[in-house]
């Protein structure tokens, strides 16, 4: 187990590395911010002055080696636009990023899981034709649009639900929360319906062939011979049998969301990092883009890590690898 | 395992496929689409891009309305005064082209490099796989994304920044196959005969690997086109002058909150048929192609 995750935690460090010199080479060689950041009719004095005072005047592979150290110690730079730790700046939008990707997330558990076991238990039934179209509604609509559809139907149509910010939020142990209140609420709740309509089509469809496999298998009859509704059968058994890929996808998927974020909070005017690097790369402020991308790529890391964890914890067969 | 280009395998394949009634309507909505995109500068009733045809004094009408010159809006006008018909033709155009252009590229490049990656093994596999392994921890959009903040806007780049994350699929699904063929018995005979490993490669392990293969194009095309759309909404694809699907949406969305829904929503509807009737499609195909269900 030990080994297991440290060869897991080493490809994970390895492979951050790599992302880091393909993002800080791609960001930085390409476009000169300092045309942005200084006046037009700045003197060359000045732009030079700036460009030293920012270290863009250094080899780039010197550049490379005072951003790594940097950001071993935590700093990703600062930002070209807020003057201060393009971190900080990323740090304070990450709760409401997170909470709508978690929102999301369980939105897409709570109905397409059940959906899909209902679906399961009787393929080709209404439940199972209308999971199938459900789904791929689900996986050929686009995000940003059927953001905008909620917001014309709810905001503009009904007006009952607010079209964008994050509401009322309350401060827990310093983090801003937007669910614990009810404007905070009604601001959450259709951005992350939004957004979970990928990761619920996909754990619905899972959830709906793992069932329909699971119920033909020995276990699954001998559990009906003993005598279990079909009911039991699926909570005690089969749902257990199919919590593995379930598990994966909802990791997966969680690193997704956060991307998808990026269009979810540009629609909904959500405060997250999302809605930041959209308008950082418009400003070229490149700390920013690099900082939001190391970032992300830590994160994803650090959830494949957690897959891996809980998978080997759910099957013990996985350990011995 | 017959080829694919017996013709009973074809004529099985045809039967197969037909019996879908969804995958149909998939096909026949698709067919819809991309015949519209095709001759669309011929039924369209207004070039968009051409400025003397559009009149200011037209903008943000509303769908059906009367146009200065008498003319009818069947989908009303957007800020410009542009007709939202033809705006949604040519950027259905846009859309499937660049889609198309991506997706065949990304087919190219990943079934070369998987045959090569599975073919050769060894440190070449290593390389190759490893680079998939890195991508695929990565959500393609973010790719996408930091790619094209780098490059800057435009066709070009949008189609670089979609192949580069929709190669990997190929690759992977094209090396497991080539995996497997290498092993069978009649890659050995065509060694034995003295054939280069170019022969081998491309007359005997390439036909038989691209059964998934047509199913992952045909998603990979609706995704190429579904995350272009997108790239273009966040104003970081394509350039104002190329206007497509996702353009349209986010020029409209700002005039939305007036309740001046056409302008985001038709466009919508015209991605949403688009990609739909792919995802049909590939749906079908995936069942018909997968060995697990044909038994």
């Amino acid at each position: 187990m030990a080994l297991f995750l440290f060869r897991r935690l080493l490809q994970g460090v390895l492979m951050i590395l790599v992302a880091s010199v393909l993002i800080f080479v791609g960001v930085y060689a390409i476009g000169d911010p300092m045309a942005l950041l200084v006046p037009p009719d700045a003197t060359t004095e000045t732009m030079e002055a700036a460009r030293q005072s920012l270290g863009l005047d250094r080899p780039l592979y010197v550049q490379y080696f005072s951003f790594l150290t940097n950001a071993l110690q935590g700093d990703l730079g600062i930002s070209f636009v807020f003057r201060e730790s393009a971190l900080t700046v990323i740090m304070e939008r990450l709760p409401a990023t997170l909470e709508l990707a978690s929102t999301s997330m369980f939105l897409a558990i709570v109905i397409g899981i059940p959906f899909g076991v209902i679906a399961g238990m009787k393929p080709g039934g209404l439940a199972d034709r209308a999971l199938l179209i459900g789904s791929v509604l689900g996986l050929s609509l686009p995000t940003f649009w059927i953001g905008i559809l909620l917001i014309l139907f709810f905001a503009v149509n009904l007006g009952i639900l607010p079209a964008s910010g994050r509401g009322d939020t309350v401060e827990v142990f310093g983090v801003a929360l937007s669910f614990l209140t009810l404007d905070g609420l009604r601001h959450l709740i259709l951005p992350a319906f939004s957004l979970s309509l990928l990761p619920m089509a996909i754990l619905g469809r899972l959830t709906r062939s793992g069932v329909i496999e699971a119920m033909s298998l020995d276990f699954a009859r001998f559990a009906r011979a003993q005598g279990n509704t079909r009911a039991q059968i699926v909570t005690r058994y089969v749902l257990r049998y199919i919590s593995m890929p379930l598990v994966t996808v909802v990791g997966i998927y969680f690193g997704t969301l956060i991307a998808f974020a990026v269009v979810t909070e540009s629609v909904f005017s959500w405060p997250g990092m999302g809605k930041l690097i959209i308008e950082s790369i418009n400003q070229l402020d490149r700390p920013m883009v690099v900082a939001y991308m190391m970032l992300s790529i830590v994160l994803f890391m650090f959830i494949n890590l957690m897959v891996d964890i809980l998978y080997s914890l759910l099957d013990p067969r996985v350990r011995l690898k | 395992m017959s080829t694919a280009t017996a013709p009973t395998s074809t004529r099985r394949f045809v039967s197969l496929f037909t019996a879908s009634p969804l995958a149909l309507v998939g096909l026949a909505l698709f067919i819809l689409t991309a015949g519209i995109a095709l001759i669309g500068p011929m039924i369209a009733p207004q070039n968009p891009y051409d400025l003397a045809a559009i009149n200011l004094l037209d903008s943000r009408l509303s769908p059906g309305s009367e146009g200065i010159d008498g003319n009818i809006y069947w989908l009303g006008t957007d800020g410009h005064g542009r007709d939202m018909t033809s705006a949604i033709i040519y950027g259905l155009r846009t859309s499937i082209m660049i889609g198309l252009i991506a997706s065949t590229i990304a087919l190219v490049l990943g079934t070369t490099l998987g045959l090569i990656a599975g073919y050769a093994r060894g440190w070449v596999d290593a390389v190759i796989m490893r680079i998939v392994d890195l991508q695929l921890s990565v959500p393609s959009i973010l790719i996408a994304i930091v790619l094209l903040a780098v490059l800057g806007r435009g066709v070009g780049n949008i189609i670089l920044a979609l192949v580069t994350v929709q190669w990997v699929y190929f690759a992977r699904t094209v090396r497991s196959s080539c995996l497997i063929e290498r092993e069978k018995e009649y890659v050995q005979a065509g060694v034995l005969m003295g054939f280069s490993h170019a022969r081998i490669l491309l007359r005997h392990i390439l036909p038989n690997c691209l059964s998934p293969v047509t199913v992952i194009v045909t998603v990979e095309f609706a995704h190429a086109i579904a995350l272009e759309a997108t790239l273009s909404f966040l104003g970081v694809g394509l350039p104002i002058t190329e206007p497509s699907l996702g353009y349209l949406i986010s020029a409209g969305f700002s005039y939305l909150l007036n309740g001046e829904y056409w302008i985001s929503i038709f466009p919508g509807l015209a991605l949403l048929v688009t990609v739909l009737s792919l995802n049909l499609i590939a749906d079908h195909l995936r069942d018909i192609t997968d060995p697990r269900l044909q038994r």
